[in-house]
């Protein structure tokens, strides 16, 4: 019983969703939409569950003093403080200290820690050139060719060829045609593999998303 | 009726407003520029093949109709004077009604979603020069109902259906004890081979579910995995961190974790405190898992599920740290980034391939070979497509064309 | 002055960041410690104001929506109610005796949104591939054909030299021999792209066309799981995993100047909004 219900409540649920693609009638339609909103509250009602978690793992390091216990103070103070700033009053317009301490403080560690992708990049290139196999051989030389292709150096460096031997012009068939045909096959299994596993889940047979199987 | 030039193009302009219906965008500079004010006294020839029919679109609630027609003579062709078309509606076949919308020059179609349901309507549609009105082309009685179909996606509901049917036979016949074979997939080996390895050095395996939602079937699919690699660490005592970026994800790799501890006869080992809530926030969360490989030094890093941009800074700073890596998405814009920095890569469908490979249960393996099957089937039918577009018969590729 | 100090918090961040590149180091972890407790507290605050508040609090307790008022046990307070509850039993996890209950929000959600996946993804990834797939072999004004034709060449020019060279060890021993039959192999892979090119130009043969339904026919190969990848099915495969790699490859390629551009971004930062050393 207590394993049946939320299986049933998934296959009904599941066929109506699955349903609503074929079905443009308002009704139906407008019943799947109402359900979509109820997916992103039960979400962002579930924010508390992950908050909860992160107050418990820090405040665990805080009381033994493990190594680095000082850190977790120091998130567990800022998080109140945004928290302070934000919460009660629900005071998040532009201009307020929540919403400057997000620009000042959340923005800016988020894009540097993206532009370190800049060197990554270029670290992950650089070990490529290990080359393990004839297909990473491959790799590297697409690779190469579309980078130079796409700035002004790949243009000057061909730039005497006739116009079909020229690095643009090979990074932009390379682009249109092996890359197209290969995405398509990979896109089209995986599609396939996320039916399958949609199916399961509906069935019931896929449970790894409710945990124990009890 | 004859009206002045100027005249007629602005009263066809100021019902545009007036109506909401679905216009294109009139150019007024060109169509006034078109208004070229020599007297023209042959109105345009009007429309040919009229016809109304209900619009089945999404969220049908019958107040779309669309209305359809082949250019007038006149419209690019023979006194090539008309400038577009006036598109009016009225429930008695005869009366004059009220203006739905004006669409320019060499469009034949438009669809009105001011319609009320269940309401018999009559169509007339006239071509319009700068000066003066065709004979009104008449079409009727047409009603918008709420349809119950969408008849143009009907080749998606077949193949899917036989895919599903593919898929349930496969499973039938799975557990009635059919041994099915599926080829040996190296990641999946290698996965329990970095357990092992880190096993062996004593040091932790970090397992990465990816980013996603758990909505998101490479969620679910990594969650499968997790149980059959927390059933491993459980056994040989390694310690197993998992840390997540959605509060979800991370109470149901609690109870993942927990169960398969419990189940491996090791509930005692499994601690809560390796399994994390990070962050929401994409790069916050990458760089507390770089602190994480810097700091705890897992000798296994597992990123299996669905990963964006920060897919590289993981799998970097794990190499950088020394970790023996496996990878797992079928995002295919970042399996470039894993295949060149991890050991081995799950590209796609492999994936999801996982659970069936991992737990040779029936049913995960009829599944995967009705996908196989359905891959077969799809060879077949772009074959037939060629061979078609070859004969000329291009019905067959036309049916694929969905909305 | 605010400005300043923001601007100074902003880039000292920025750096504690970079200084990663180097080793871990306490700038570092402080940074990283602080990301993580700010946005914990950003979610926290912006779920409950944004998405709570206005569709669940406000309709169910202020019976309000917007700014018109609804009904208590009205069509739209249940549409309010009933989510909230959902979200609510999310926490019966912590409660032994009805923890079950708490598996049922996650049924219906994860439920729900495979329900909702598998058709427009069978539409999207099956179906219009399939269509757009089904190409015309022939008869195709082929604007790569140029290129494809004499990349083809020289894969004739590879594979003969190799079959030659290799396989029948044509001049083994006699260089001029074994030179003789590599300008023979070119010879052959030039007039075999010439003739592709007339094909192309006749409108008889379309190279790339041919080339997408080679690609993908080897990609679903490598992808079969029911046999071993031996004979045809493992040379296919062998074609698709090629193709996949010179995808991945051109993926690569293409990101690397988007990545570049966002470390000029944050470079401009420092230099231009803190330091005001460059315009």
């Amino acid at each position: 019983m207590r394993r049946e219900i939320p299986l049933a409540i998934t296959f009904l649920i599941g066929i109506f969703m699955l349903v609503d693609f074929f079905v443009p009638h308002y009704r139906v339609s407008g019943l799947a939409e109402e359900m979509k909103q109820w997916g992103t509250i039960v979400i962002a009602a579930s924010i508390l569950l992950g908050v909860g978690n992160l107050i418990r793992v820090h405040s665990h390091k805080i009381r033994r003093k493990s190594e680095g216990w000082q850190y977790s103070l120091a998130t567990l103070a800022i998080m109140a403080v945004m928290v302070g700033f934000g919460g009660p009053w629900g005071t998040i317009e532009e201009g307020s200290p929540f919403n400057w301490m997000f620009l000042n403080m959340q923005v800016p560690l988020q894009s540097t820690m993206f532009s370190l992708l800049a060197f990554f990049i270029a670290s992950a290139a650089y070990r490529a050139f290990r080359l393990r196999s004839a297909e990473a051989a491959l790799l590297l030389i697409a690779a190469i060719i579309v980078m130079l292709g796409r700035v002004p150096i790949g243009q000057w460096m061909t730039r005497g060829l006739p116009e079909k031997a020229t690095l643009p012009w090979l990074t932009e068939t390379i682009m249109a045609y092996p890359n197209m045909a290969a995405f398509r096959g990979i896109l089209m299994g995986a599609a396939l593999g996320v039916m399958a596993m949609g199916l399961r889940v509906i069935l019931g047979i896929e449970r790894s998303y409710l945990g124990g199987e009890k | 009726m004859k009206l002045p030039g100027t005249a007629c193009i602005a009263f066809l302009m100021l019902c545009a407003c007036a109506a909401n219906a679905q216009v294109d965008a009139v150019d007024v500079e060109e169509v006034l520029s078109m208004a070229d004010a020599r007297a023209d006294s042959v109105p345009p020839a009007p429309p040919r093949d009229l016809s109304a029919r209900d619009h089945i679109g999404d969220n049908d609630s019958g107040d779309r109709i669309s209305v359809s027609w082949t250019l007038s003579p006149d419209d690019g062709g023979g006194e090539a004077d008309v400038l577009g078309y006036l598109v009016m509606r009225s429930e008695a076949p005869d009366a004059r009604g009220d203006t739905v919308g004006v669409v320019p020059a060499g469009t034949t179609r438009l669809v009105d979603d001011t319609a009320v349901p269940r309401t018999p309507y009559y169509y007339h549609v006239q071509a319009v020069d700068s000066v003066n009105l065709s004979e009104p082309a008449t079409f009727g009685p047409v009603e918008g109902r709420s349809s119950f179909w969408q008849p143009r996606r009907t080749s998606v509901f077949v193949l899917m259906a036989v895919f599903f049917a593919m898929v349930i036979t496969f499973t039938q016949l799975a557990q009635k004890g059919a041994s099915l074979f599926i080829r040996r997939i190296p990641g999946l080996n290698a996965i329990e081979e970095a357990v092992g390895r880190a096993t062996e050095m004593g040091r932790p395996v970090l397992y990465v579910p990816g980013i996603g939602e758990i909505d998101n079937i490479m969620t679910i699919a990594s969650l499968t995995i997790l149980s059959h690699v927390a059933k491993i660490t459980a056994r040989y005592e390694t310690p197993l961190i998992v840390p997540t970026a959605r509060a979800v994800v991370m109470s149901a790799a609690e109870e993942v974790v927990k169960e398969a501890y419990a189940e491996a006869g090791h509930p005692d080992a499994y601690n809560p405190d390796n399994i994390r809530y990070l962050s929401d926030a994409q790069f916050a969360f990458a760089a507390a898992v770089n602190g994480i490989m810097l700091r705890e030094k897992p000798a296994a890093n597992l990123y299996l599920g669905a990963f964006w941009a920060e897919s590289l800074l993981l799998a970097e700073t794990g190499f950088e740290a020394g970790a023996i890596q496996v990878a797992g998405t079928a995002m295919v814009s970042q399996l470039p980034f894993f295949v060149t920095a991890c050991d081995f890569t799950l590209m796609g469908e492999e994936l999801y391939a996982a659970s069936a490979y991992l737990s040779r249960e029936p049913k995960l393996m009829g599944s995967l070979k009705g996908s196989d099957w359905m891959k077969a089937l799809s060879i077949a039918l772009m074959a037939a497509g060629i061979i078609a577009n070859i004969v000329g018969w291009t019905a067959f590729v036309a049916w694929f064309e969905t909305q | 002055m605010a400005e300043l100090f923001w601007t100074t918090v902003g880039a000292i961040l920025t750096l504690s960041i970079y200084s990663f590149l180097y080793k871990d180091n306490p700038f570092y972890k402080f940074a990283e410690h602080l990301v993580v407790g700010v946005s914990a507290g950003y979610y926290l605050v912006i779920y409950y104001w944004n998405y709570i508040d206005p569709n669940v609090a406000t309709p169910i307790f202020l019976l309000r929506v917007g700014d018109e008022s609804i009904g208590f046990m009205s069509g739209q307070w249940w549409m309010a109610f009933i989510p909230g509850l959902l979200g609510i039993l999310l926490y019966a996890r912590f409660f032994p005796k009805i923890a079950w209950v708490g598996r049922w929000p996650l049924g219906i959600y994860v439920g729900g949104y495979a329900g909702l996946g598998i058709s427009p993804v069978m539409q999207a990834r099956v179906i219009r591939q399939l269509g757009a797939n089904g190409l015309p072999l022939a008869g195709v004004d082929d604007p790569m054909a140029g290129m494809t034709n004499f990349a083809l060449g020289i894969v004739i020019f590879a594979v003969t030299t190799y079959l030659f060279v290799v396989k029948r060890s044509i001049g083994a021993g006699n260089k001029i021999a074994r030179v003789g039959a590599i300008v023979l192999a070119a010879v052959i892979g030039y007039a075999g792209y010439v003739v592709l090119t007339l094909l192309s130009n006749a409108g008889v043969v379309s190279m790339t066309n041919i080339l997408l339904v080679i690609g993908l026919l080897g990609t679903l190969s490598y992808f079969f799981f029911s046999m071993r990848h031996r004979g045809i099915l493992g040379g296919l495969a062998r074609i698709g995993i090629i193709f996949l790699m010179v995808g991945f490859g051109a993926s690569f390629g293409y990101t690397v100047m988007s990545r570049i551009s966002l470390l000029i971004g944050r470079v401009g930062f420092l230099l231009h909004d803190w330091l005001h050393l460059v315009d």
